[in-house]
């Protein structure tokens, strides 16, 4: 794993650690130096300054012992020696001091820089001489008590004396010794000291030079990248979606430079998707304009058709109108002839019973009078019955011609109580006479199964007309469809039942026609749609029906058929 | 010397196993000492034993093995022994010891010097002397 690629907390955490562990390796040198320092400055306080303190002391003192001996050797004045005597006790404690002093120091084997074979020498000369000295200081001292002062002074300046100049020498050797080494270890402590600061002051200087160049190169590892970062991102914002970033790290800024380049890359194809995207939408949208104009051109045209059909329709409608209307002329012009007949059959008559009055009253003016009155009343009450009959079938035709005013009408009829089962009455009548008015050969049985239940219903007396106009055409043309295919036997019957049920009056159409295949009957209210052959009828006049009932009357109608023995169609009505 | 030193401080209980005994004069009334009277006793401190004869130390001169090992029991130097008798000598307070030659001459000055006290080694204490018991502390 390169450098490069470990994470920037571990890279600084190697560079500082660098230099922690490097100053901490300074202070440790610093520290031991110091030690070794105090060491030696301790060394020089603890050893060589006491021991030549205390050698030069020594050498002070029993030099002073020695001059003190001598003095006192000469003097005469009781007073002096006294004071003699009291400096010499001093002296031979401060000499004794010395050595243990400069013993202890010597025997003291923890201390650094022991003795030298040559000052242990040089002393143990010493302490044999001064040994020597001591007893020499007991004679003299002995010889003082006994009188002898002569030969105290020969042997103070003779045997004494040798042996004083002998462990002087050997004292001064050691002073000058000691001095010397003393010296020797100041020195060393200088020069320890010297280096140490030297040595420091450089590697602190170091250390702080590393931190720096450290420090420099951190920076400049995270400003490279960060630079490049900061580059990139400019240009991205400008709009210059190319750029890549080198993205070989495997530390932080390796992944940040992945993530960018995914992130420009990302954004590369979001602007190309969306410039597609509004390609597509440009051509999408001049196609729809195409479309929008075939469209308006289609709707046109549809508008266009559709007045046609709507105008067609409304022909149809009006054909259909016609066509029932015509019927209902046919029909009602039917019934209007009966009545005329009789009217006229009654006129006829009429004419024949008065040219025979006239004759009875003509001829034979000779025959007895009871006799003619007898023949005129004959004629005469002809001639009133005739009048009655004629006043009746008139009366008939008028109400008939009423009717008919009615229909003609049309849709504008007015919504009354009607009287259902009159209703339904007249209008089977109209549908019976019409279709015979227009097929001679047509015999169906009619049957009525009014209830006389059913009252009146608030409804437009010609539109449920016209409906029940249409229901009876249908009954008439399926038998008729049914006859020829069937053999001897076969009586076409038309039933109209009308039956009171709950919130409603049920009318009913039945027949035992050709009935209606299921296919059939699913269709059969669609406008235009019709079982008869092309040209005979519009198809208009079930969908019609179901208009009136549904939308004008709230009401339902339904049918139920079994193919090849007939139809029900049921007209339910609120009331 | 300093072998000896060593040697002595590694037996230094010289009451329980002693090298060197302290002995007397037949006539000193004292069975046994610790290390503070002998040191009152040999450094002039004490002057007279209990019956009023006054104390004679006997010194030897040659620095040998006995001497070394009573010395270092005393917790003086020879040196610093001397200079306490020199001082004393000075103020006119006593006499330094008696110096003998050997330790033959120890036993002799001992046994034949009344209030003498001096040491020598073990072995060659005989019953012209008196042996003075070395004690640790004394508890009183």
């Amino acid at each position: 794993m390169r450098f490069r690629d470990l994470r920037l907390a571990t890279k600084q955490a190697i560079a500082f650690g660098l230099i922690l562990v490097i100053m901490a390796g300074v202070s440790w040198y610093a520290t031991q130096q110091v030690y070794q320092l105090r060491k030696e400055i301790n060394d020089v306080n603890n050893n060589w300054l006491p021991r030549m303190i205390s050698i030069a002391n020594l050498n002070l003192n029993a030099s002073w012992l020695r001059i003190s001996q001598l003095q006192h050797a000469m003097i005469q004045n009781p007073d002096h020696e006294k004071e003699l005597i009291e400096v010499m006790l001093g002296l031979i404690d401060a000499i004794e001091d010395n050595r243990d002093t400069f013993e202890a120091l010597m025997n003291d084997s923890t201390r650094l820089n022991p003795y030298s074979e040559q000052e242990k020498q040089l002393y143990q000369e010493f302490d044999a001489l001064w040994g020597q000295y001591q007893d020499q200081f007991f004679t003299l001292f002995t010889m003082y008590e006994m009188g002898e002062k002569q030969e105290a002074i020969s042997l103070l300046n003779g045997a004494s004396g040798e042996v004083f100049e002998a462990f002087s020498r050997d004292l001064r050797e050691l002073v000058e010794l000691n001095k010397n080494a003393a010296a020797d270890a100041a020195r060393r402590a200088g020069v320890t000291y010297r280096s140490t600061r030297d040595i420091t002051t450089g590697l602190f200087v170091g250390t702080i030079l590393l931190t720096f160049v450290f420090a420099m190169g951190l920076l400049h590892h995270v400003m490279v990248p960060v630079r490049q970062l900061d580059r990139a991102a400019g240009y991205v914002a400008q709009g210059f979606l190319n750029v890549e970033l080198d993205d070989d790290r495997k530390d932080e800024f390796g992944r940040l430079a992945r993530s960018f380049n995914h992130m420009t890359r990302a954004l590369r194809e979001a602007r190309d998707q969306t410039e597609r995207q509004a390609a597509a939408l440009l051509a999408a949208n001049s196609d729809l304009e195409q479309q929008k104009a075939e469209t308006e051109q289609k709707n046109k045209a549809l508008e266009e058709a559709l007045e046609r059909l709507q105008y067609t329709q409304q022909q149809l409608l009006v054909k259909e109108k016609l066509a029932s209307l015509g019927q209902l002329t046919a029909g009602i012009a039917h019934e209007i002839k009966n009545p005329l007949n009789f009217v006229n059959n009654f006129a006829l008559l009429t004419t024949d019973l008065t040219e025979e009055l006239e004759q009875i009253l003509t001829s034979q003016p000779d025959r007895p009078i009871s006799e003619v009155l007898d023949q005129v009343q004959g004629i005469l009450s002809d001639l009133q019955f005739n009048a009655q009959k004629i006043a009746e079938h008139g009366k008939r035709a008028d109400g008939i011609v009423k009717s008919m005013l009615l229909h003609s009408r049309g849709k504008g009829g007015e919504r009354g109580l009607t009287d259902v089962n009159a209703l339904v009455d007249e209008y089977v009548n109209l549908a019976y006479h019409g279709k015979r008015a227009t097929d001679p050969m047509f015999s169906t049985k009619v049957e009525r199964e009014l209830d006389p239940a059913v009252g009146q219903a608030y409804i437009v007396p010609q539109d449920i007309g016209r409906v029940l106009l249409n229901l009876l055409n249908n009954a008439f043309y399926a038998v008729q469809q049914k006859a020829p295919t069937v053999r001897n036997g076969y009586e076409p019957t038309v039933r109209v039942i009308t039956k009171s049920v709950p919130n409603g009056i049920e009318i009913s159409i039945q027949d035992n026609g050709c009935g209606l295949t299921p296919e059939v009957r699913e269709r059969i209210f669609e406008p235009f749609f019709t079982t008869k052959p092309t040209g005979s009828g519009t198809g208009l006049g079930l969908s019609l029906s179901y208009d009136i009932v549904v939308q004008g009357h709230g009401g339902a109608i339904n049918v139920t058929s079994t193919p090849n023995e007939g139809s029900t169609f049921t007209v339910t009505l609120p009331t | 010397m300093r072998l000896a030193t060593t040697l002595f401080l590694l037996l230094l209980s010289l009451p329980a196993q002693a090298q060197v005994s302290v002995i007397t004069h037949k006539s000193v009334p004292v069975t046994s000492l610790d290390k503070e009277d002998l040191l009152e006793v040999f450094t002039g401190e004490i002057q007279f034993w209990d019956n009023k004869v006054p104390i004679v130390l006997v010194d030897m001169k040659p620095n040998n093995e006995t001497k070394e090992i009573f010395y270092t029991f005393l917790g003086k130097s020879p040196s610093r022994m001397k200079a306490i008798w020199l001082k004393r000598m000075l103020s006119g307070e006593g006499d330094p010891p008696i110096a003998t030659e050997s330790e033959e001459e120890m036993i002799s000055r001992v046994s034949s010097t009344p209030g003498a006290i001096g040491f020598v080694s073990r072995s060659l204490v005989n019953d012209s002397v008196k042996v003075v018991a070395v004690i640790h502390k004394r508890t009183s």
